[in-house]
């Protein structure tokens, strides 16, 4: 999405995840924990997203508003970005698709009722320090235009939306929120998001009962 | 300019990075010690600073920041720091930003796993030992060590650049946290041991300061050595 609004030239390079892409040695040299996403430029190689986008908001002069250069307002959008690992990440999003599909779908480990009930609660709980804590009134987080931290929020809260869990739901300010930014990125949102409802489609499928949200 | 208002606790690994970095620089400072044993940090004055409840936290005049990461890349800015703590070429930085956000579900999240575990639950909080989150934080751990043995310092004297930075103060203060319970990260990965004696001779008379507090914590608990390979 940042590649797309700030009209960066890039080639995008398709890893088939379910295939074991980012496996293979030839990726490993681009990204030595194998993970996605990464970028190359030349010899230039670099992994972990929030550093990719703070270091292309640097490289290409983008509008300022992305990762302002003021102090205060970037203390604001560092907090945040640090927040999300442990946070919006590994007590949310990431951590729904995990416990609902990744391990008991496509690595075959079974997973309790109690777990997966856990791991909604605990979404509700970063959805309720992230509405107080981080948008607060706001219309961004940290201010009233869009950054690389919306940017962030948005791929792990939105990703549930594909097995039918939406943020929004009973919390207007996140709703308003994921509406700005929506909004805000136009058809890149769109765009971005087209493989996650594609696959989500199956994914949602896969599903042995609706999720209680 | 007035001095920063820090609040602490030095049994914290990330405040240890914080008071090193204030130190190191000279960086005018008002300490706050959050008695986290007394649970200050769930106080309602404390919870005005960090809504979290957690430490570090900075007030710079009005302003607060929380995060430890983020409280030294703005202290960096401001007080500009020489150059090789948070470096202002875009590549350089970008290589210290990949090591800051990787730390987090990696060296951290093992380190402080089998911390937590092995010691604040049954030791601290009484509980039994928890086996299985111990050894899944252990393998955390290894992994996360190899990854910083062969790959953040292959080719560099430290994390990602041949000088020091704020990288290496939050991997070396997860360590000397479980080097308390006798796990020396060093002793089977001779890039990350090199590495550990050069940050710490750079930190100087500071490192042994800051390190008293969880030094002397850790002498009033029984604590036994953890295995570790």
């Amino acid at each position: 999405m940042f590649l797309d609004a700030n009209n960066i030239p890039y080639e995008p390079k398709y890893l088939d995840l379910l295939k074991g892409g980012h496996k293979t040695e030839e990726y490993k040299k681009i990204s030595p924990p194998q993970i996605v996403p990464a970028i190359k430029q030349g010899d230039f190689k670099l992994f972990e997203s929030v550093a990719i986008l703070q270091y292309l908001a640097e490289k290409y002069s983008v509008p300022d508003h992305w990762y302002p250069k003021d102090l205060q307002k970037r203390a604001r959008i560092n907090e945040y970005l640090h927040w999300h690992h442990m946070n919006t990440r590994w007590k949310g999003g990431l951590l729904v698709m995990l416990k609902f599909v990744f391990l008991p779908h496509f690595m075959k480990v079974e997973v309790s009722a109690e777990d997966q009930k856990a791991a909604i609660e605990a979404l509700k709980g970063t959805l309720d320090s992230f509405e107080k804590n981080f948008l607060k009134d706001n219309k961004f987080i940290g201010g009233d235009e869009i950054t690389i931290a919306d940017l962030m929020a948005i791929g792990e809260l939105i990703a549930v939306d594909c097995l039918g869990i939406y943020v929004g739901k009973g919390r207007p300010k996140v709703e308003a929120w994921h509406n700005r930014c929506k909004e805000a990125l136009g058809s890149h949102y769109d765009e971005a998001h087209k493989t996650l409802y594609q696959v989500g489609a199956t994914l949602k499928a896969s599903l042995s009962a609706p999720i209680d949200f | 300019m007035s001095k920063i208002d820090f609040y602490s606790h030095l049994a914290s690994q990330p405040c240890r990075a914080v008071q090193i970095f204030l130190k190191m620089n000279n960086i005018p400072h008002e300490y706050h010690l959050i008695d986290l044993p007394k649970e200050e940090q769930t106080s309602e004055a404390y919870l005005k600073i960090n809504p979290f409840g957690k430490v570090p936290a900075i007030k710079d005049g009005d302003f607060c920041v929380i995060e430890s990461m983020a409280i030294l890349q703005y202290l960096a800015a401001k007080f500009s720091t020489p150059d090789h703590w948070y470096p202002k070429d875009a590549a350089a930085r970008a290589k210290i930003n990949e090591y800051l956000n990787w730390h987090h579900s990696n060296t951290r999240e093992g380190a402080t796993g089998v911390f937590f575990n092995a010691v604040i639950l049954p030791k601290i909080r009484h509980q039994p030992r928890n086996e299985e989150a111990i050894t899944t934080a252990k393998t955390k751990l290894s992994a996360a060590l190899d990854m910083i043995e062969n790959y953040f310092l292959e080719g560099h004297s430290f994390i990602s650049s041949n000088d020091i930075s704020i990288a290496d103060l939050f991997a070396l203060c997860e360590f000397s946290q479980i080097e308390r319970i006798g796990i020396d990260v060093g002793k089977k990965r001779p890039n990350i041991k090199a590495w550990r004696e050069r940050v710490i001779a750079k930190i100087g008379s500071h490192y042994d300061e800051v390190h008293e507090t969880i030094i002397s914590f850790t002498k009033r608990i029984d604590l036994s050595t953890e295995p570790f390979e």
